[in-house]
């Protein structure tokens, strides 16, 4: 499935006092299977783009093609879409509302008619990939940890199988080994054949997670790239508030300081792989 | 109930419980003992769940203790008629600064505070004026909150809480949401307010990097304190911390994995200035 946005703009609250330009003229396509980072200070425009993406907010202008069909032309199930493109908000609370967590993550897959058998299988399965304890299930969503929440939330989405999966911050608030397997699953669902697009202001998981990189800046798109390309521009990267992974800033502090090493290193590995072989070229002896 | 020993806060034998139903409760705080002096920069890591918030809402008695005693500056939470007085001296920010915004011009959401204190009006204009210098806001004095970036918001969240003029601020999860730049800006600046006006901070974080930051790192698991020392102290006990699904910061790995291969550098090198200082001094 394919994602095509065409001058796409945004104006919240149009001809009023308060009037917000959140995007202006933003055009890119999303291939089949692509796992894409979308980044941008706060308030670049992120949270609106996305919304676009499955038509819970409607276009000022510019339009949103899935699979080239407009999804505001006459004819088009939004419900259709929505089942295909999942989108996981920001704030979990924004989501939840069931009694308790297994009606919530089952809201969606009874919705869309799943047997009682499939709904199970599927809350079990996105119980899985969210970590999520299995006693939690009978619990209020209101009685949960902001962690075991924000779960909660991606759960539900993934439970209707979406052949698009969209999430904005999926891993805010989750301590690190719970944001590194959920991470890690969904780019195990990347590899089953799910297209991806992530949303968040964690530099080292987009670096590492993402083949391609979106950055907005005050709701235009300034870069488009792999995230070597993204990360090293690092003129364009500072100036709009954002930082490339901890990693790159060590490669690029010891090049100013007289090392040849290389600038395009984004994650630990790569890191000290390259200090190893700079070391090396420079002789100095390890114990 | 003063306590004669008025340090900072004192926890002692604190437990919490969250009844679910009739039958059953879910034991978030199974017995917390912790001493936080006055002036102290804590921060408090732990995996989901383990009891952070609940801690964080004992502090300013939007929780009383099951069991075991909490003193703020020698005041018993337990206590009704100090209730007030640990609010006015505890304040609390929370996760998402939209929650916390209440007034449509900036200064006015500052004062928001004090005026529920009952500060008189002059007074309270001067605290506002200093609490958004506090923070390096004041220019948007006259802004609306709504339209700021979220390190803005977290930051005037943070002179509202400033303008009450507690001894110590509570921040649960506070950057969670931000940019980098947002994230450095309100690390920079409660560190500031911890430094220059001794004000004691207890700061709840899941990005490790923070933890830098603190003079103590405390660390929660199943409604437990596993672990308390300063951040070196902490890390380098990386395969408890990473039992218990934390981690140690990117350049803390990178460090210990340079050092485990023969470069003869401090293992436990943590921030990026230090390993880069490590490393240039090899020759
Ligand atoms: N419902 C709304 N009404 C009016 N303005 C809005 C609304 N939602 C967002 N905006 C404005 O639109 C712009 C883009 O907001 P958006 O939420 O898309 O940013 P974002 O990139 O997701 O930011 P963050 O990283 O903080 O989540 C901002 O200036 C914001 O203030
Ligand atoms: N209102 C509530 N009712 C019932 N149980 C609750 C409630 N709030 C929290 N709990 C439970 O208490 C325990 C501790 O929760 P708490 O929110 O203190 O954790 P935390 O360390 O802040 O986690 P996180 O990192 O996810 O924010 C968890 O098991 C949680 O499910
Ligand atoms: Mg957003
Ligand atoms: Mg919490």
């Amino acid at each position: 499935m394919s994602i095509e946005v065409k001058n796409l703009s945004h104006i919240y609250m149009q001809g009023t006092l308060t009037e917000a330009f959140a995007l202006t003229d933003v055009s890119f396509t999303v291939e089949d299977g692509e796992f894409i980072g979308l980044i941008g200070p706060t308030g670049s425009g992120k949270s609106t783009l996305i919304q676009h993406l499955n038509g819970l907010l409607k276009p000022t202008s510019g339009t949103v093609l899935v699979d080239g069909v407009d999804i505001w032309s006459k004819g088009v199930s939004l419900k259709e879409i929505r089942r295909k493109i999942g989108l996981v908000f920001q704030y979990p609370e924004q989501q939840v509302f069931e009694e308790t967590v297994f009606d919530d993550i089952a809201f969606g897959p009874r919705n869309l008619g799943y047997s009682p058998e499939e709904v199970e299988r599927s809350v079990e399965a996105a119980r899985q990939v969210v970590g999520l304890d299995k006693e939690l299930l009978s619990r209020s969503p209101f009685d949960l940890s902001g962690g075991q929440l924000r779960r909660v939330a991606v759960a539900g989405i993934l439970a209707m199988n979406p052949e698009v999966l969209v999430l904005d911050e999926p891993a805010a608030g989750l301590d690190p080994k719970g944001r590194k397997e959920i991470l890690d699953n969904i780019k195990k669902l990347h590899e089953s054949g799910i297209t991806v697009i992530l949303v968040s202001h964690n530099m080292e998981d987009v670096a590492y997670f993402c083949q391609r990189i979106l950055v907005l800046y005050d709701g235009t798109l300034i870069a488009d790239g792999a995230p070597r390309e993204v990360f090293t521009k690092e003129k364009l990267i500072d100036s709009i508030g954002l930082k490339p992974p901890e990693v790159t800033i060590v490669m690029r502090k010891l090049r100013q300081r007289g090392w040849s090493v290389r600038e395009d290193v984004l994650t630990v590995e790569e890191g000290f792989e390259e200090i190893l072989r700079c070391l090396g070229t420079k002789g100095v002896a390890l114990i | 109930m003063m306590n004669d020993d008025a340090a900072g806060i004192v926890i002692k034998g604190l437990t919490h419980s969250y009844g679910l139903d009739e039958n059953h409760r879910v034991m978030a705080l199974a017995g917390v003992d912790l001493v936080i002096d006055e002036g102290d920069f804590v921060v408090i890591l732990g995996p989901n769940g383990s009891g952070k918030s609940t801690l964080a809402k004992h502090l300013n008695v939007l929780l009383l203790p099951d069991e075991g005693d909490v003193w703020v500056f020698g005041m018993n939470t337990k206590d009704p008629d100090f209730t007030w007085e640990i609010r006015k001296n505890a304040g609390m920010v929370f996760q998402n600064p939209d929650n916390q915004i209440i007034a449509t011009v900036v200064e006015e959401d500052v004062a928001f505070g004090p005026e529920n204190l009952g500060v008189d009006p002059k007074e309270i204009r001067e605290r506002v004026t200093r609490a958004l210098e506090a923070v390096d806001m004041l220019e948007f004095a006259r802004h609306a909150p709504h339209y700021l970036s979220g390190g803005q918001k977290q930051r005037v969240a943070i002179a509202g809480i400033l303008a009450m003029e507690p001894k110590c601020i509570i921040l649960d999860e506070p950057t969670a949401m931000l940019d980098p730049r947002g994230r450095e800006e309100v690390m920079q600046t409660i560190t500031r307010l911890n430094q220059d006006m001794g004000i004691t901070v207890i700061h709840i974080t899941h990005y490790m990097d923070e933890a830098l930051y603190a003079d103590k790192v405390v660390v929660m698991n199943e409604g437990k304190i596993v672990m308390q020392g300063t951040p070196r102290d902490v890390f380098e006990e990386e395969e408890l911390i990473s039992d218990l699904g934390l981690d140690v910061p990117p350049i803390g790995k990178l460090s210990r994995m340079l050092a485990s291969h023969g470069v003869p550098i401090d293992s436990n090198a943590l921030s990026v200035d230090e390993l880069v200082d490590e490393l240039c001094q090899l020759k």
